[in-house]
């Protein structure tokens, strides 16, 4: 589309009528200052183009000039192809539309309305505007090809405009040929399958694979009907087969119940018969039982009366012994009442000697304890005695004015003192010692001393020493004078002597080791008064003493009563042990007295069974008697016992035959009841054999009807033929099958290659972006990603690797430049079919001069290809373009 | 008699029809041959619940045999309540006769008859064991139904054992059950026993159908004379071919014009192998006259287009059209294994032919 001319009036600012013409095919710059209504101008020409000339509402509103109430209108006249159009849109108030086309010599009118709205719009770009302007979404094609006022960036396509690009970009890809293969398959696919969910079509449309499906599902009930009803017969023809079988079985069954009746009810007349026969047995029997009875009778007596002779004779011989027996018995008696007298006597003696010596031997350990006692007691009076004597000598042992420490103490002291005073003397006194070299007499101070040889004798003097030897040498030594330590000294020595002397005079101790000596024996004496005196206590004392005294004489007395013999107390426990083992021998007396009486208790017994046996003897001799009287009784008075016995088994003959006959007939005859049962049992049977047959009769009957019914219906013939039109629709629908699904995988295959080839290409925009960018930025290239809907999303500066630059993060001039790169690829693509036409209003503000003017470089290139229109205020920024059309608002 | 015949498509009652015209060939042979009688061992009708107007037809048939006809139930139309046998038609031909006890009775010609009776459709007993023939002069024949020990039969029921002529010291055992005419050879080396088959042939596969058997006994102990006679007129064929070169499809077009005229032929041709494209129109005309030379034609393609053959190519134009044939063609060679698995071999073949046949007539 190449816009030519635009008339305007009563449009916003335009509130005359205005017209800028005279546009190019090629690049056209259309230069205003701001405020001349550049945009307003772009705005009415977008309207004129693809709005609707019946918009209404808030936005539209803004089409009326300020505080005017006329109706704007826009005339645009442009070329599509070889043909010239105008279109003459009025809104608001009255709003029209007229598509008119140039016809030689004039405009004429080939659309009014909506349809020339509509017409308009597919010559501008095909996807049309669904919806008013208000969104860049709903432009169309001119989303891509019009940028508006500084708005360079391409937001992200419609779904119908990315697919047309798509769609542009398969046609290239795909080719003429291709599209029209591609078509074919579509309308191929539609013809079975509804677009949107790949299903069968149902319906008017349905293809024949449906309509064929349906009638295979219809036949196939039909089968199951003919089946079902097929395999019902043959299940009738088994159940009257079975129910035939089952007849027969009960008609026998019948017959056999009516056999075995007859039979039960002739079994029960022969019972009766037999029981008559019975009762005439019984009769005979007991005739001849009661004439056995008397024959029986008869024998008995003789053979009871011979039995009862028998047994008493018997009997009397049995008590003769008894006698004899019992006469032995009561002398045995009466040696054991003797022999248990002489044991009576015999265990009194041992217990009588066991007493006896019982009290010798208590008597003799009496004794022995109260010698004991005694002893005793005088042991320990001894010693309570001497423990008293020992008292009194450590009583008379005790010291009495004994030195204690303290004298001990102050008499070391004293000596201490008197050592020391010496010692400091003999410091101060002279020394003289002889050493005798031969024996030598030494006088001194009066006092000779001999000395043999080797001998020595050392002087001692304060102030002067005179000593003479052997007379025959006088020597006498001076000293210096001693002073008051040698007067102090002396004074100490002597009070300290006179003091030591005071004390070994009260003492009669020479010294303190003496004294000390002396105050430890006085210790001694006590510590042993008071060790006696505790022993002495120990022992009771004297009370105790008193006491012993008295359990003496108490044992005295007792030794003084206590009779014994000379045996000592072991040999009389010895004895008594004898004793005992004798009385236990001999058992106790009461025992023995007992076992007397008792041996005396069985002599009185057995003397009564001798009286009792003799009683007996004689009254079995009694009985034989009358038992041999009472045979003879018999033999004089009747039969001998031989014709007796004939008599007898002549009888008993009679009675056994009786009796068998009568035994067999009552083995025959037990059980009436049971065979009455029987044959009760046999009626009831027969009748339900009878009932059975007749239910399974009218059963079979029934069945039968059933069967014919079925059998008259030929269920097989029916159900072959069905199959076979089965057979039929399915290898039919089969065929239509695989046609369907063979349709179905040419479309989702070709789909697929096409959807792949695609990619390749939308990479071709992302390229020719490429090679744009790289003009306009010589030296740094850009390269361009393209999000899904085409809009751009990162950006790689030199060649495209790694995770590249997101769009908002490059600068203002290289954002805006990458989005006019991807505009005019884009229209560079869908440029292919008819010339469009691209608006740029004021964009590209933030791109430099020296970029710019290769970005018109790039336009002029493109204005080859399309018409393009530049709006803007800095016409001289576009002044390097050499082959632009000007055209100025000012005016 | 009333089969079932799904195989043989919209031919079925033709089919059907055609066992009654056989039919009436063995009652026409019968008459030519003045044979003494006829026997029908089993399965004359396919089920007990055929309609009865066929019933009534067959025995029509069998009357016309001028002879007597005995037949015995097989499996298939067993001796139960409810079947063909009790038809009224049967009491209304008096030479027919349906022996249904397992009792010896004469027929003419010096012949003892020793019928098998069926009772059911399966048993597994052997239904002869209660033969034993005397040697009384007369021809003794054994009738029987049922599955001689070996034979591999879909319904192997009632078991006939081999050696069943010499144990029931039969001349003759006349087997039915099995569709095709097979005989047994004795240790003697005579053949005693045999299946007639079917006296018209049944389905696709059979081997020696459509006959009957002409069985002449002299006297008692000779050898039997069979003859086996064609009373059957339908052909089954199947015709199997796989195309490689050029002029395949001709040549099996010719092939199958040369198996002559098919009013009486049921043909499944199945195809196998790569379509040439310039055999398009051929195999159409092929497919075309198989359907309609005979009687029932079926054509079983398998075929796909050939991947070395260029001239598929031509009229696609390159891109992703020639792309997606490209692709098809894999899936459609029956031996290539990485097809998805929702695409068969066949649907591919089938979408591939689409796709060419678009792109020509799209021009
Ligand atoms: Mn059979």
């Amino acid at each position: 589309m190449i816009v030519e001319r635009i008339a305007i009036e009563g449009y916003r600012c335009f509130v005359k009528s205005a017209t800028v013409a005279g546009f190019g095919a090629g690049l056209n710059v259309v230069s205003a200052p701001n405020g001349t209504g550049k945009s307003t101008l772009f705005e009415a020409l977008r309207r004129a183009l693809i709005d609707h000339h019946s918009v209404s509402g808030v936005e539209a509103e803004k089409m009326r000039p300020w505080g005017r109430s006329i109706s704007p209108s826009v005339t645009v006249d442009f070329a599509h192809g070889a043909l010239r159009y105008r279109v003459h849109k009025r809104f608001l108030d009255d709003p029209s539309c007229e598509l008119s086309r140039w016809e030689g010599d004039d405009f004429v009118v080939v659309d009014r309305g909506e349809r020339a709205d509509e017409k308009v719009r597919s010559l501008l770009s095909r996807p049309t505007a669904p919806k008013g302007l208000s969104r860049e979404a709903h432009w169309g094609l001119a989303q891509v090809l019009w940028a508006p006022q500084g708005m360079i960036e391409l937001g992200p396509l419609g779904p119908e405009l990315a697919t047309r690009v798509r769609e542009t970009l398969a046609a290239q890809v795909v080719g003429a040929r291709g599209a029209e293969i591609e078509r074919m398959v579509e309308e191929r696919f539609r013809a079975f399958f509804t677009p949107q969910t790949a299903k069968l079509k149902a319906g008017k449309k349905a293809p024949e694979l449906v309509r064929r499906s349906e009638a295979l599902a219809l036949a196939k009930t039909a089968v199951d009907r003919a089946r079902e009803r097929h395999e019902r017969a043959a299940l009738t023809q088994e159940r009257v087969g079975a129910l035939r079988a089952e007849l027969v079985r009960a008609e026998r069954e019948r017959s056999e119940r009516g056999a075995q009746l007859a039979e039960r009810e002739a079994s029960l007349r022969a019972f009766d018969a037999k029981v008559s026969a019975r009762a005439e047995a019984e009769q005979r029997a007991t005739v001849a039982e009661a004439g056995a009875k008397s024959a029986k009778v008869e024998l008995d007596a003789w053979r009871n009366g011979k039995a009862q002779l028998q047994e008493r004779e018997r009997r009397q011989a049995d008590a003769v012994i008894a006698l004899a027996l019992a006469k032995a018995r009561r002398d045995e008696a009466a040696v054991e009442v003797a022999a248990a007298s002489e044991r009576e006597s015999r265990a009194a003696r041992a217990h009588g000697a066991l007493s006896e010596l019982e009290r010798l031997y208590r008597a003799a350990r009496e004794r022995a304890r109260a010698e004991a006692v005694l002893a005793d007691c005088d042991a320990r009076i001894a010693a309570i005695d001497l423990e008293i004597l020992r008292v009194e000598e450590s009583r008379a042992a005790l010291v009495p004015d004994a030195p204690t420490a303290a004298d001990v103490a102050s008499m070391r002291a004293l000596e201490a003192a008197r050592s020391s005073a010496k010692a400091r003397l003999d410091a101060l006194a002279l020394t003289v010692t002889f050493d005798a070299k031969s024996p030598v007499t030494i006088e001194h101070e009066g006092e000779a001393k001999a000395l043999s040889a080797g001998e020595t004798l050392t002087l001692r003097a304060l102030g002067a020493l005179s000593a003479a030897l052997d007379d025959r040498v006088s020597l006498t030594v001076r000293g210096p004078l001693s002073g008051p330590d040698a007067r102090e000294a002396e004074e100490s020595l002597q009070a300290s002597a006179a003091a030591l002397g005071a004390l070994s005079r009260r003492f009669s101790a020479s010294s303190a080791d003496e004294l000390d000596s002396l105050r430890a024996k006085a210790a001694a004496a006590s510590m042993e008064l008071r060790a006696r005196e505790r022993g002495l206590s120990t022992l009771g004392g004297a009370q105790a003493r008193l006491a012993l005294i008295e359990r003496c004489r108490e044992a005295v007395s007792t030794l003084e009563l206590v009779v014994t013999d000379d045996r000592s107390e072991s040999a009389l426990a010895a004895e008594l042990e004898r004793a005992r083992i004798d009385a236990e021998a001999s058992g106790s007396i009461r025992t023995s007295a007992e076992a007397r009486r008792d041996a005396e208790r069985a002599l009185a017994e057995r003397e009564v069974a001798v009286a009792v046996a003799e009683e007996r003897v004689s009254s079995c001799e009694r009985a034989t008697g009358e038992a041999r009287a009472a045979l003879d009784e018999l033999a004089r008075r009747g039969k001998s016992e031989a014709a007796c016995q004939d008599a007898f088994e002549r009888a008993a003959l009679s009675l056994d035959v009786a009796r068998v006959a009568l035994s067999k007939s009552a083995l025959e005859l037990e059980g009436r009841a049971e065979i009455e049962r029987a044959v009760r049992e046999g009626v009831a049977h027969c009748a339900r054999a009878e009932a059975d047959a007749l239910a399974l009769r009218d059963a079979a009957r029934t069945e039968e009807g059933r069967l014919d019914e079925l059998v008259s219906g030929a269920t097989f013939t029916v159900l072959a033929r069905a199959e076979e039109e089965v057979t039929r629709l399915e290898s039919e629908v089969a065929r239509l099958e695989v046609e369907a699904e063979a349709v179905k995988l040419l479309r989702e295959v070709l789909v697929r290659c096409r959807d792949e080839a695609i990619a390749k290409v939308s990479g071709e925009v992302e390229r020719a972006a490429g090679r744009i960018l790289g003009r306009i930025a010589t030296g740094s290239s850009l390269e361009v990603e393209l999000g899904e809907t085409f809009a751009p999303t990162r950006a790689w500066v030199g060649a495209r690797e790694g995770e590249g630059v997101a769009l908002e993060r490059l600068s203002g001039g290289e954002r805006e430049q990458v989005h006019f790169a991807v505009r005019l690829a884009l229209a560079e693509v869908l440029a292919s079919e008819e010339r469009p036409m691209v608006v740029l209003d004021d964009v590209l503000v933030a791109t430099d001069n020296a970029r710019l003017a290769r970005v018109i470089e790039v336009l002029e290139d493109a204005a080859k290809r399309m018409q393009v229109i530049v709006l803007t205020c800095h016409p001289e920024r576009y002044a390097t373009a050499r082959e632009a059309t000007w055209i100025s608002l000012a005016r | 008699m009333g089969m079932r015949a799904a195989h043989a498509g919209a031919a079925a009652e033709q089919v059907r029809a055609a066992r009654i015209d056989a039919a009436e060939r063995v009652a026409a042979a019968a008459r030519a041959r003045a044979a003494d009688f006829v026997v029908l061992c089993g399965d004359t009708f396919e089920d007990n619940q055929v309609e009865r107007a066929l019933v009534a037809r067959v025995v029509e048939i069998m009357a016309s045999c001028r002879c007597p006809v005995y037949v015995i139930p097989g499996n298939h139309d067993a001796l139960v309540p409810g079947s063909v046998w009790g038809d009224g038609s049967f009491a209304r031909a008096p030479t027919v006769r349906v022996l249904r006890d397992e009792s010896p009775l004469d027929a003419p010609g010096g012949v003892t008859l020793w019928p098998c009776v069926a009772r059911a459709r399966h048993d597994e007993r052997d239904p002869t064991l209660w033969v034993r023939a005397p040697s009384d002069g007369r021809v003794h024949v054994l009738l029987a139904h049922g599955t001689v020990e070996s034979v591999h039969y879909e319904e192997p029921w009632y078991p006939i054992a081999r050696d069943c002529a010499e144990r029931a010291r039969v001349d003759y055992v006349a087997l039915g059950h099995f569709h095709q005419h097979l005989e047994y050879v004795g240790g003697d080396g005579v053949a005693r026993m045999a299946y007639s088959g079917t006296h018209e042939p049944t389905r696709f596969g059979e081997r020696d159908p459509g006959q009957a058997l002409l069985v002449s006994i002299e006297k008692a102990g000779d050898r039997p004379s069979i003859e086996p006679m064609v009373t059957g007129a339908l052909r089954w064929l199947v015709v199997e071919a796989t195309l490689r070169e050029a002029g395949d499809v001709a040549r099996t077009a010719d092939a199958v014009r040369a198996m002559g005229e098919g009013a009486q032929t049921l043909m499944r041709l199945k195809l196998d192998g790569y379509l040439r494209v310039d055999e398009q129109d051929a195999l159409v005309s092929l497919a075309e006259m198989v359907r309609e030379r005979f009687l029932f034609g079926r054509v079983e393609s398998a075929l796909r287009p050939a991947p070395t053959d260029s001239a598929w190519t031509r009229d696609l134009p390159p891109g992703p059209v020639l792309d997606a044939a490209k692709l098809l063609a894999q899936w459609a060679e029956p031996s290539f294994d990485g097809r998805p698995s929702h695409v068969s071999a066949e649907v591919a073949a089938r979408a591939l032919l689409e796709l060419y046949s678009m792109a020509s007539t799209g021009e």
